[in-house]
């Protein structure tokens, strides 16, 4: 013992600095006597009054004291030996220093209890504590747990007993007599309970269990305890998602028993008194794992089939499975509250209930995919938007999903579209009110606004059927979203009370908007999928997309009612107001009201009907109906008589009728359209001059200008060996066919040369590009169509002829089967380039020249200039103005610099070439 | 070969016989548009011209005529306005019965 411990212990005493051991019995050792102290303890004296009195007491104490502490001290080895029989001498001993004179008073002197405490405590830790320590000194790994744990209690379940032993039946029993003849002391009332025989007992427990305790690493015995609450936990409940990562055994393992292992195990730790706050924190811990586990492994399933919400089962789970397994802890722990109160039920359910809603909410983009059969997780949501945080948190998380997942340059449009349109029917399940949505919606619908295709795609998706061709027409990459096509092919509800709500006081059924809408929130009908992919844009830039495709649309369209379309626009009257549609409208009025003119100029021509012109409609065969009241087909589109004309041999006997319909334009009104021009054959040329002389005599002062390019026909082909039909073919590539024929020059020759190799008249591209005056983009592409179908082959670089006898020799039939198909495929490409419509690009390109010419005089003029200003110039100066932006000057620039005429001197700033 | 053509559906676009990028003087719309009140050009909102060869959209011309100031004066020239006969022609013209009813000119 070093001086300062000395020193310490000298004014603080200190138990185990000053236990005594029992003295032997032969050399009674009284200790030293301090000068005026007495025998006993080394600080027995300090205090004790020096009196005779005191001196006789002193001794006397000192006598019993070395007996008690014989009797009582502890066996080296911890089995319960038995004990020495209490003899008179230590009965006296024990009466005295408990009871008796010899009581210590007030702590000035040790008692005897304290002693024996003491005792216990350096027994401990001589015996018993190094073979725990080595227990616990590691790590303990998770599957030993409950068997460390279970021999630590043990171990100290059988020190307690060895300990309490003594003290139950030597002590106890005289401080139990005194209490019963002593009188409670006034002086210290609240305190009371320590000095009654009650009490020691109580005390002496609480301090062993304080060696217990001491004697283990405290947070490990924590983290242990709590894995094995956790453990119990998960096998009673069959988690088979656990957080450490352990396989559940396959065969159900009996629940009965692990629960009373776990009891009793508890039970006894509660005895060696470690059941205290330390259990309870890890019991909290444990539980708290053991919510998400349960949730993770047991709730994160989704219903797809029966659409159901699982957070009442869940709820019936925390109260009926969670809280008993809670109570019984508690009861075992024997913690002062040991059943649950309502609120804690609820607020546990609530809590589990967040748990869920934020594990859902991390797969919310899948549900949302996989809406409607993800019904379920999304009502499961919706209850967790209750939560408090919860609709941050779903925002936040949400838009992180979309934004990883969705709008990147790797998804189509259409796909995003429909991911957006799931999400606007997901959501208004989740929060009727749009507020979610609105916030969550936001950055799909800038992305959207930024791509280019989205109008078309949305337009044409809106005027496509659903009912004809929909498998092939909806694959994942095409252009036509099925979401919307569907969505348009619901009912017409009536959108059209645009009227202010807010303003509508008699409104009963009035409510404040939502308090977390953001300033811009408009009370928006959810469920409207259409109405939130009609106002994606501004208005009018919507409505100039939208004339586009419609044109494009309108001239294609074989509906001659044209009822998707009048819908269509009526809608979006509805829904966008039905100003500045004037366009749009004048469009369909157009396609509408030729099928009338059609119908009245066809009638002034039969009426006057010029035999070489136009040869008897075929149509006054059927029983004549008024050409105007005419309903369904003013203007068929497919043929109908194609029967008529089958068989090849009436067809050639019978002088065909031609009919020629036009569709009759207010070009102001239709966006640019493509004006190719060429020349188309005679006969039609014929009958469009009569038609246009007869139009501009009903309609004075109007003037027709034919656009060759957008018409369209069908026509019957007769080779040497066979006759095909073609329907619907465009103008251009039967003009390019119609070319192929004999002129009354070539006859002869074409006669001759038929022999050999069945080929009939041939034609080189020139040739084709002077007869026709047509691109030679647009005769090429011509080209490649009727050696796609097998009428053409090109027998020399450039130079096609007419197949008029389908070859029979096998290489010869596979050559031109290849080539058709070569041919075919880049047909269809061209065929797929090609709009009705011109582009922005077709638009730049046509003006190319001129805005070249533009540049180059203002850059003469004014000196060089960086990109942005040139482009400022232009769209103040050009004529008939300049709609590109930056991007395109740069690529004309870039193209001009390659043409020598300007050089860019870096920093955006370009200049003349001089 | 033999083509024969069935079917021949053509696209034309109608334009007034008037120059081109030319307005009406009133409410500076081409031609081809309509006046400010029209929706659909053509049959409904027929152009008008006069004896002094100017031209407006009918609406346009009559509405300023109707008014006091204009004195019935081209607001033009300043002419007294009068619309050349062969106009008023082509008016009857485009009421034949061949024209359904709701075409025709107000």
């Amino acid at each position: 013992m070093d001086h300062s411990t000395l020193v310490f212990a000298s004014v603080f005493p200190v138990l185990a600095l000053s236990h005594t051991t029992p003295t032997p019995i032969a050399t009674p050792d009284l200790g030293y006597t301090a000068p005026g102290g007495s025998f006993g303890s080394p600080h027995a004296g300090r205090n004790v009054e020096a009196q005779g009195q005191g001196q006789h007491r002193a001794v006397k104490r000192g006598l019993a004291w070395s007996c008690a502490t014989r009797f009582l001290s502890l066996p080296k080895n911890s089995s319960l030996a038995p004990k020495p029989q209490r003899t008179r001498e230590v009965v006296e001993a024990l009466n005295y220093l408990l009871v008796g004179e010899g009581r210590s008073e007030d702590g000035k002197e040790e008692g005897l209890v304290q002693w024996y405490t003491n005792e216990c405590r350096l027994h401990f830790a001589k015996h018993i504590r190094a073979g725990l320590e080595q227990l616990w000194r590691k790590e303990i790994e998770l599957e030993h747990s409950w068997d460390i744990l279970d021999e630590t209690q043990r171990a100290f379940e059988h020190v307690q007993g060895v300990y309490l032993e003594p003290f139950l039946e030597h002590i106890l029993p005289y401080l139990q007599q005194d209490t019963s003849s002593s009188t409670v002391r006034p002086r210290r009332p609240t305190q009371m309970i320590e000095d009654s025989a009650d009490a020691a007992p109580w005390k002496f427990r609480r301090d062993l269990h304080a060696i217990f305790a001491h004697c283990l690493p405290s947070q490990r015995y924590t983290k242990s305890l709590s894995y094995v609450l956790y453990d119990a936990g998960c096998r009673l409940f069959r988690i088979y998602i656990r957080h450490d990562g352990i396989q559940p055994r396959m065969t159900p393992e009996n629940t009965r028993e692990f629960r009373q292992r776990m009891t009793t195990l508890l039970q006894g730790l509660e005895r060696v008194g470690l059941g205290g706050d330390s259990a309870q924190e890890a019991f909290a811990h444990a539980m708290n794992k053991l919510l998400d586990s349960f949730i993770t492994s047991h709730y994160l399933k989704v219903d797809w089939y029966s659409k159901k919400s699982i957070v009442p089962h869940l709820k019936m789970w925390i109260q009926d499975g969670f809280c008993p397994l809670v109570e019984l802890v508690l009861e075992c722990l024997r913690c002062e509250q040991s059943s649950i109160l309502p609120t804690e039920v609820s607020a546990w359910q609530e809590m589990a209930l967040g748990r869920l809603g934020r594990a859902r909410v991390d797969s919310l983009f899948d549900f949302v995919i996989n809406w409607h059969k993800s019904l379920g997780a999304i009502l499961d949501i919706k209850e967790y938007l209750n939560v408090a945080g919860a609709k941050q948190h779903l925002t936040s998380s949400f838009s992180q999903q979309i934004s990883r997942r969705l709008l990147h340059p790797g998804a189509t449009s259409t796909y995003i579209l429909n991911i957006y349109i799931s999400i606007i029917r997901s959501f208004h399940e989740l929060e009727p009110k749009g507020v979610l949505l609105e916030r969550v919606a936001r950055p799909i619908r800038r992305y959207l606004k930024e791509r280019e295709d989205t109008a078309r795609i949305i337009i044409s998706s809106l005027l496509t059927d659903l009912s004809d061709e929909t498998g092939s027409k909806f694959s994942s990459n095409s252009e036509l979203s099925y979401e919307i096509a569907s969505e348009m092919a619901q009912p017409f509800a009536n959108y059209g009370q645009e009227a202010d709500e807010e303003l509508n006081w008699g409104d009963m059924n009035w409510q404040p908007l939502p308090q977390d809408a953001s300033p811009e929130y408009k009370k928006s009908k959810v469920e409207d999928v259409i109405w939130f992919l009609l106002t994606l844009w501004e208005r009018d830039d919507f409505i100039n997309e939208l004339r586009n495709i419609l044109g494009d649309h309108l001239l294609r369209c074989q509906d001659p009612e044209y009822e998707r379309e009048i819908r269509l626009l009526e809608l979006i009257k509805l829904r966008l107001g039905d100003d500045k549609m004037q366009a749009c409208e004048v469009m369909l009025r157009d396609v509408l009201d030729s099928n009338r003119i059609n119908a009245s100029i066809r009638a002034t021509i039969t009426s006057s009907t010029s035999p070489a012109l136009a040869t008897p409609d075929r149509r006054s065969r059927e029983p004549q109906t008024p050409e105007g009241l005419r309903p369904r087909t003013p203007r068929p589109r497919r043929p109908t008589a194609t029967s008529h004309l089958a068989p090849s041999t009436s067809s050639q006997v019978q002088p065909v009728s031609l009919t020629l319909n036009a569709q009759i334009l207010s070009s102001f009104f239709w966006p640019l359209l493509r004006d190719d021009t060429f020349r188309v054959p005679a006969q039609i040329d014929t009958l469009q001059k009569e038609y246009e002389s007869r139009f501009e005599r009903i309609k004075g002062m109007r003037k027709l200008r034919w656009m060759d390019a957008l018409g369209e026909g069908s026509i019957t082909l007769d080779f040497d060996d066979r006759t095909e039909e073609f329907d619907r073919l465009t103008s251009w590539q039967i003009s390019v066919v119609y070319a192929f024929q004999p002129q009354p020059s070539e006859e002869h020759a074409a006669k001759k040369r038929a022999g050999k190799g069945g080929e009939g008249v041939a034609r080189n591209v020139q040739q084709l590009e002077e007869m026709l005056e047509m691109d030679e983009g647009l005769v090429r592409q011509a080209l490649a169509f009727w050696v796609g179908k097998s009428v053409l082959r090109e027998v020399s670089h450039d130079t096609y002829a007419v197949i008029e006898k389908l070859p029979s020799k096998s290489t010869l039939a596979n050559a031109d089967h290849e080539a058709a198909a070569a041919a075919e495929e880049l047909a269809a490409v061209q065929a797929a380039e090609t709009n009705a419509v011109k582009s922005q690009s077709d638009l730049l390109s046509e003006k190319k020249d001129i805005y070249t010419a533009f540049i180059v005089g203002m850059l003469t003029n004014q000196g060089n200039m960086p990109v942005q200003r040139i482009a400022m110039m232009m769209r103040m100066m050009v004529q008939g103005g300049f709609p590109f932006g930056i991007d395109e000057v740069k690529g004309l620039l870039g193209e001009m610099e390659a043409g020598g005429k300007v050089v860019g001197l870096g920093g955006d700033v370009w200049g003349v070439r001089k | 070969m033999k083509v024969t053509i069935r079917e021949w559906n053509a696209v034309a676009a109608w334009r007034w016989d008037m120059p081109d990028d030319d307005v009406c003087g009133i409410c500076r719309n081409p031609y081809d548009s309509t006046c400010s009140k029209c929706k659909f050009p053509g049959d409904e909102c027929p152009l008008l011209l006069g004896v002094c060869n100017h031209s407006f959209h009918m609406h346009c011309i009559f509405s300023w005529l109707k008014q006091e100031s204009s004195q019935e004066k081209c607001p033009m020239c300043r002419q007294p306005f009068k619309s050349k006969s062969q106009d008023a022609t082509a008016a009857t013209d485009n009421q034949t019965p061949a024209q359904a009813p709701d075409t025709s000119p107000i």
